[in-house]
């Protein structure tokens, strides 16, 4: 019987060849349905359960990622002496990498917290802090994304 | 239980979210630059040989994400708290801000030598 996970010439590696483009292809079209629903929040808050599970989604995604990245066999050198240009950046993503997270899970909370509610006046505080988290989440990941191709 | 806590909106959870996330921001970026410039802090956070220094510094910023949405939370539990919301937003933009300017490598690795 064929091994299914993990294994070297499983059946899982045989469908996904580089399960990263995969997640990145996954995390790209989770932020555009996120963005997308963030900016009709206010006309139909009830759209408020797919912002929140397209977070979350997004969220298990970085971690996937980031998982990955690190479980290669390298050392991320945040001090010390860079030699060249991709190594200091390579230090700077894995910085940057923790905005999105945060940002994120605190889009969740708010989210959570008032559901329909935050179509609400009162609440327009909140609807913001929501659509800055959203836009600044994905602006991190694309200029994490253009700074790993230097 | 779940019913009950929709009953109403807490408010007080969703701003501490905001302010624990500000304040994680601002240690996330006061941590790099202590791993940058002493070698004690590098090794205190360097929980994996294989990662560096950043493994603890990712377990540094969900400890204090957690740590702090509790404590506000605790802190304006039952309380109105509508006068802070303003406040509390610009303060998490500046976070931002500066966070995103203060990982800078150039920013960080800045240093003056006197001979």
């Amino acid at each position: 019987m064929q091994a299914v996970f993990f294994t070297e010439g499983s059946l899982i590696k045989a469908i996904l060849p580089d399960a990263g483009i995969i997640l990145i292809g996954l995390l790209l079209f989770l932020f555009g349905v996120v963005l997308v629903l963030s900016l009709l929040l206010k006309s139909n808050p009830k759209l408020f359960p797919a912002l929140i599970a397209g977070s979350v989604g997004i969220l298990l995604l970085l971690l996937s990622i980031v998982i990955i990245d690190l479980s290669g066999d390298r050392t991320v050198s945040v001090l010390g002496e860079f030699t060249d240009l991709s190594e200091l950046l390579a230090s700077h993503r894995y910085l940057l990498i923790q905005l999105p997270f945060i940002l994120l899970s605190t889009a969740v909370v708010i989210l959570f917290v008032y559901g329909k509610n935050i179509a609400d006046k009162h609440a327009s505080i909140y609807r913001r802090s929501v659509t800055v988290s959203l836009w600044l989440s994905f602006a991190c990941v694309l200029l994490i994304a253009l700074e790993s191709m230097i | 239980m779940l019913p009950r806590f929709f009953h109403r909106i807490h408010e007080s959870l969703a701003l501490s979210a905001l302010l624990g996330g500000s304040f994680t921001l601002q240690s996330a970026w006061i941590a790099n630059l202590l791993v940058h410039r002493s070698a004690w802090v590098r090794d205190v956070f360097t929980l994996s040989n294989e990662v560096g220094p950043i493994s603890g510094m990712y377990l540094r910023s969900l400890v204090a994400y957690c740590l702090f949405v509790v404590l506000f939370s605790l802190l304006w539990r039952g309380k109105d708290c509508a006068h802070w919301r303003e406040r509390v937003f610009w303060f998490f933009v500046i976070s931002v801000v500066m966070f995103c300017v203060m990982t800078l490598p150039v920013v960080y690795q800045f240093s003056v030598s006197v001979e």
